[in-house]
C-alpha cells in the first residue's frame, strides 16, 4: 500500500475521476507538520492553564477582590458595603458574569469605588463540603443558586440581592440601586 | 483533497433525506435566531447528521478502497472529507441565517405596529462563527471515531462518551466521591471542551484555558484520526 503506480487500478464512476494520478512518497505517511502542530497545541494548553491560574490567584479581571473573611472589617474601615459574589467553578452563568460583567471597565470601576468586593467560591460539588466560613455565609444569606450577589453592610445586614446573571445592563442597574440603598 | 471535499458535498447534498432533514432543521433554527438567540442545539444535531459515517460508510460501500487504489494520500482523503463536512455545515449555518433574516422581514411587514428592530448583522456573524468553531471540534471527534468504527458507530460513540462523562460527574456527586466527579469533569473539559465563544469572539479571554483545551483537543483528534487511518487495511467486503 506504500506506493501506488499510475496504472494500478482504474476506478469507475465520475466521482473519483479528478483524483491526481501521481503521489510522491508513501501513501500512508502522516505529515510531520501535524505532530509539530500537536506539540505546539500542547504547549499552548499548558501556557493558557498557567495564565488562567495566575489570573484567578491574583483576582479575576478588573475587580479588586478581597479575601471573604477580611471583607467585613475592610467594609467598616472604608465605610463601604460588602459585595459578595457567591459563585462556583461548574456554574456557566458565573463564568459569563466573570467574562462579561466583572471584565467590564465601567462596572469594575463602580465595584472598586463603592463596594468591598469579595468572592465566595462554592466547593461542595468538588470537595463534598465547603470551608466553615463559606458554609456560614451561604446559610446567613440563604444562598441556594449561583451566581448570587449580596450587598451587605459591615455588620452583615443584607441591603440588596441579585440571583442569576442575564446582562451587563441589569448588573449595572443592580449595583447602582444597591449603592443608593447603602447611602453612598 | 479538493475533489474529496466536492465528493462529500455531492454525497450529502445529493441525498434527498439529508437535504430535507437539513432544510427542516435550518427552518426550525431560524426561529430562535430571529428571536436573538443562538442555534439551541440544532447546530450539533445538524453536524451529527452530516458527519455520521463520514469515513466508515465509504469503507463499507467499497468506495474508499476504490479511491485508495489511486495515487492519493490517505491524509488528503481525510482532509477532503473534513473540509467537505465543514463546507456542508457552513451552508447549513448560512441558510439558517438567511431564513432568520427573511422571517424577520416578513414579521416586520405583517405586524401592524412599529416594526421590531432587526438583529444586527454582526450578531448573526458571531453566532454563526461560534457554532462553526464548536462544530469543527465535533466534526473532528466524529471523523476520529469514523476511522475505526463501522457504520453509524462514530455518532453512537460520540453520544455514548458524552453520556459517560456526564454520568461520571453525576455519579460522583451522588455517591459523594469527589474523585469520580472530578474525573468526569476533567474528561469532559479536556476531551469535549466547550469554549465561551461569544466572549472569545468579542476579544475577551482569547488566550484563556478553554481556548487552549479546544485547540489541543481538535489537533489531538485529528492526529489520532490520521495515524489510525494511515495504518488501517481496508479489504473489499469486510463489512
Amino acid at each position: 500500500m506504500d506506493r501506488i503506480e499510475e496504472s494500478a487500478v482504474s476506478p469507475p464512476g465520475p466521482s473519483v475521476a479528478a483524483i491526481p494520478t501521481r503521489v510522491q512518497g508513501s501513501q500512508s505517511r502522516v505529515p510531520r507538520l501535524l505532530f509539530w502542530l500537536l506539540a505546539a497545541a500542547f504547549l499552548f494548553r499548558i501556557e493558557t492553564a498557567i495564565l488562567d491560574r495566575e489570573g484567578k490567584d491574583s483576582g479575576e479581571g478588573l475587580v479588586h477582590w478581597q479575601p471573604g473573611t477580611a471583607a467585613p472589617s475592610a467594609a467598616a474601615r472604608f465605610h463601604r458595603p460588602v459585595l459578595y459574589d457567591f459563585t462556583a467553578a461548574w456554574c456557566v452563568p458565573c463564568h459569563l458574569l466573570d467574562s462579561e460583567g466583572w471584565a467590564d471597565a465601567g462596572i469594575a470601576a463602580i465595584v472598586n469605588g463603592s463596594f468591598v468586593p469579595a468572592r465566595v467560591v462554592d466547593r461542595s460539588r468538588e470537595d463534598g463540603s465547603n470551608p466553615v466560613w463559606i458554609a456560614e455565609l451561604q446559610r446567613r444569606y440563604s444562598v441556594s443558586a449561583f451566581p448570587t450577589l449580596i450587598v451587605a453592610d459591615s455588620s452583615g445586614r443584607e441591603i440588596a440581592r441579585m440571583e442569576g446573571y442575564s446582562s451587563r445592563e441589569k448588573l449595572a442597574r443592580f449595583l447602582a440601586e444597591a449603592k443608593n440603598k447603602a447611602g453612598n | 483533497m479538493r475533489e474529496m471535499a466536492r465528493r462529500f458535498l455531492r454525497q450529502k447534498l445529493g441525498s434527498a433525506g439529508t437535504f430535507i432533514a437539513l432544510g427542516l432543521m435550518a427552518v426550525i433554527a431560524a426561529l430562535p435566531l430571529n428571536a436573538g438567540q443562538a442555534f439551541s442545539g440544532l447546530d450539533t444535531v445538524a453536524m451529527l447528521v452530516l458527519a455520521a459515517g463520514c469515513v466508515s460508510r465509504d469503507a463499507a460501500s467499497g468506495a474508499l478502497q476504490m479511491i485508495l487504489s489511486r495515487p492519493i494520500r490517505r491524509i488528503q482523503y481525510l482532509a477532503g472529507r473534513y473540509a467537505g463536512l465543514l463546507a456542508c455545515y457552513l451552508i447549513f449555518l448560512g441558510s439558517s441565517v438567511v431564513l432568520a433574516i427573511t422571517l424577520g422581514q416578513i414579521v416586520a411587514r405583517l405586524s401592524p405596529g412599529p416594526a421590531p428592530p432587526m438583529r444586527p448583522a454582526a450578531d448573526f456573524a458571531r453566532v454563526c462563527a461560534a457554532a462553526f468553531l464548536q462544530g469543527a471540534l465535533l466534526a473532528a471527534i466524529v471523523l476520529f471515531f469514523s476511522t475505526f468504527l463501522r457504520g453509524w458507530g462514530d455518532v453512537l460513540a460520540v453520544a455514548v462518551f458524552g453520556i459517560l462523562f456526564g454520568s461520571l460527574r453525576t455519579l460522583g456527586q451522588a455517591l459523594r466521591l469527589p474523585a469520580v466527579a472530578r474525573a468526569g469533569e476533567l474528561a469532559r473539559d479536556n476531551l469535549s471542551p466547550s469554549v465561551p465563544w461569544d466572549s472569545v469572539l468579542q476579544g475577551q479571554r482569547v488566550f484563556g484555558e478553554p481556548t487552549g483545551r479546544y485547540i489541543l483537543a481538535l489537533l489531538l483528534y485529528w492526529t489520532l484520526a490520521a495515524v489510525i487511518f494511515s495504518r488501517r487495511e481496508f479489504s473489499y467486503g469486510q463489512d
